[in-house]
């Protein structure tokens, strides 16, 4: 196992980096889709946003640019946090603004993890912060 | 729905009332549509085999949600989700039921809000906690 670092410079320079942005009017539709999906009968989430659909990949996913050639062979989704300020609801327009927030290594037991965190932020048509994502990618 | 939960009534060390998910591939397809995640790993068995899973998992996001509907359907209506973390420890597949689980770790007052803090996790059938995280929530007040 070698100790040297797998993040680049390249990496590095993508730190901060908006890596993806996304508008979109909040509809029905949408909400109703997460709320059958995740099977929670609770009809005020047709109206107002389950936590499900903010923390769902289309709002703090991130989607968009990611450092190219990856060290490892297989990316998994590691984990999320998210905080939830103002409800969204339906007629919102919504702003999810992705950047690379952090690239760190740890040593797994078979080899390097690399993990790779997006942070996302929901601003809404008002201009305030409605939520705000953190999403961890492990590369090993 | 039950009725209110209040500040008054939480006690650091209880659990939150369990609840129990019974995911299916058809949920797991609904999800990858409604929520904008279509990795094949969620709903190509030959895809996740490829990839060393036995078959399609659950995505972590998916869970993730679960523990937010946890957590909602026990602060009832006018309690406040502020914080939800969770890291997706261990796969789950469809078929096999899964139980969303909290306990209290924390309750304090900070300005006018009245915040409690639990731990939450799914947990397997084996008992194995997949889904390990924190969250924090706003409860109305009694007094």
């Amino acid at each position: 196992m070698s100790n040297d670092s797998v993040i680049t410079e390249e990496m590095k320079s993508m730190l901060g980096m908006e890596t993806n942005k996304v508008v979109f009017e909040v509809d029905k539709t949408m909400l109703r889709g997460i709320a059958e999906a995740i099977e929670d009968s609770n009809p005020r989430w047709l109206d107002l946003a389950a936590p499900a659909f903010i923390l769902s990949a289309m709002v703090t996913g991130g989607g968009g640019k990611l450092p190219e050639n990856l060290p490892m062979n297989r990316t998994v989704a590691g984990g999320g946090d998210w905080e939830f300020y103002l409800p969204v609801k339906v007629g919102d327009v919504i702003t999810c603004t992705s950047k690379l927030a952090d690239i760190y290594e740890r040593q797994g037991k078979a080899g390097k993890l690399l993990f790779i965190v997006t942070e996302t932020t929901v601003t809404n048509h008002r201009g305030d912060l409605a939520a705000k994502g953190n999403s961890t990618l492990i590369n090993y | 729905m039950s009725s209110q939960l209040f500040y008054e009534d939480v006690k650091v060390g209880s659990d939150i009332p369990p609840l129990t998910k019974h995911p299916t591939k058809r949920q797991l397809v609904k999800w990858a549509v409604a929520s904008g995640d279509l990795n094949e790993l969620h709903y190509d068995k030959d895809y996740a085999t490829n990839l060393g899973f036995p078959d399609v998992i659950l995505h972590g996001r998916l869970k993730a949600a679960f523990l937010g509907q946890l957590m909602t359907e026990w602060i009832g209506d006018k309690g406040k989700l502020k914080r939800l973390a969770c890291n997706y420890r261990g796969n789950d597949m469809p078929g096999e039921d899964i139980v969303c689980k909290g306990k209290i770790t924390k309750k304090y007052v900070q300005g006018e809000e009245h915040i409690v803090e639990c731990e939450i996790w799914t947990e397997d059938k084996k008992g194995n906690k997949t889904t390990p995280g924190t969250t924090v929530v706003v409860l109305p007040s009694k007094l």
